[in-house]
């Protein structure tokens, strides 16, 4: 069975911003603390627009927050 | 260990909710197996009595210690839940759905059954007012299931 998965540079992006913590991107994407933790461990992967906010608050494309791989 | 730090309100909601029925909910079970040795109407008034102060019990409950988990952190008990709590909530929601639907099919077929061959009733079992009993235990099982899972679901992604 083929497993799919999103993996994600969240952590890496929050330390290069000024080591932005996981409550400060929850708070600006709306979202709680608990699902940027889940999302950042790849525990869950969230919705289009989530994704699309979270790279905003980087001002990165959602490539190079996201990578998709089979 | 930062185990019950890192919840969020909607977990901590969850996990109350499940304790509270689970404690109310099963002494109001146990208490109810004892009614079997009193006659009918004392057993049928005791079991009413019993199910009003359960009920009342788990209202108080449930309010007070959701105010209280509210106050430790009214920001997050003011916002709305979030697409992944959402998403839990939902799942959760189906699994105690088809509980309680099974429940109530298995309540309908054994009143249907009774209707058309009482003598296969199960005399063993005296205790009055069973049809109730039997659609509230598939209730608070359903009600569990609910909180169950919505515990599991957080703990998978938070581990």
């Amino acid at each position: 069975m083929t497993e799919l998965s999103i993996q994600n540079r969240i952590r890496e992006l929050r330390f290069f911003a000024n080591e932005m913590t996981q409550q400060q991107l929850a708070e600006a994407v709306g979202v709680t603390r608990q699902t940027i933790a889940a999302i950042e461990k790849g525990k869950y992967s969230p919705s289009l627009e989530t994704a699309f906010r979270i790279a905003k608050v980087f001002n990165k494309p959602l490539q190079e927050v996201f990578q998709y791989s089979e | 260990m930062n185990f019950t730090l890192d919840m969020s309100f909607r977990e901590k909601s969850a996990w109350a909710s499940f304790i509270i029925t689970l404690v109310i909910f099963g002494n109001y079970f146990y208490e109810l197996s004892g009614f079997a040795a009193l006659d009918q109407q004392a057993a049928k008034d005791a079991a009413l009595s019993l199910l009003a102060r359960s009920i009342v019990a788990v209202i108080v409950l449930e309010i007070l210690i959701h105010s209280l988990i509210a106050a430790m952190d009214s920001k997050a008990a003011e916002a709305a839940a979030d697409e992944r709590e959402q998403a839990i909530a939902s799942k959760a929601n189906h699994y105690g759905y088809y509980l309680l639907s099974a429940t109530v099919l298995m309540v309908i077929g054994r009143m249907l059954l009774l209707e058309f061959f009482p003598e296969r009733a199960d005399s063993s079992i005296e205790l009055p007012m069973l049809t109730l009993h039997l659609l509230m235990l598939g209730f608070i099982l359903s009600e569990l299931l609910r909180f169950g899972s919505q515990i599991w679901a957080y703990r998978r992604s938070a581990l």
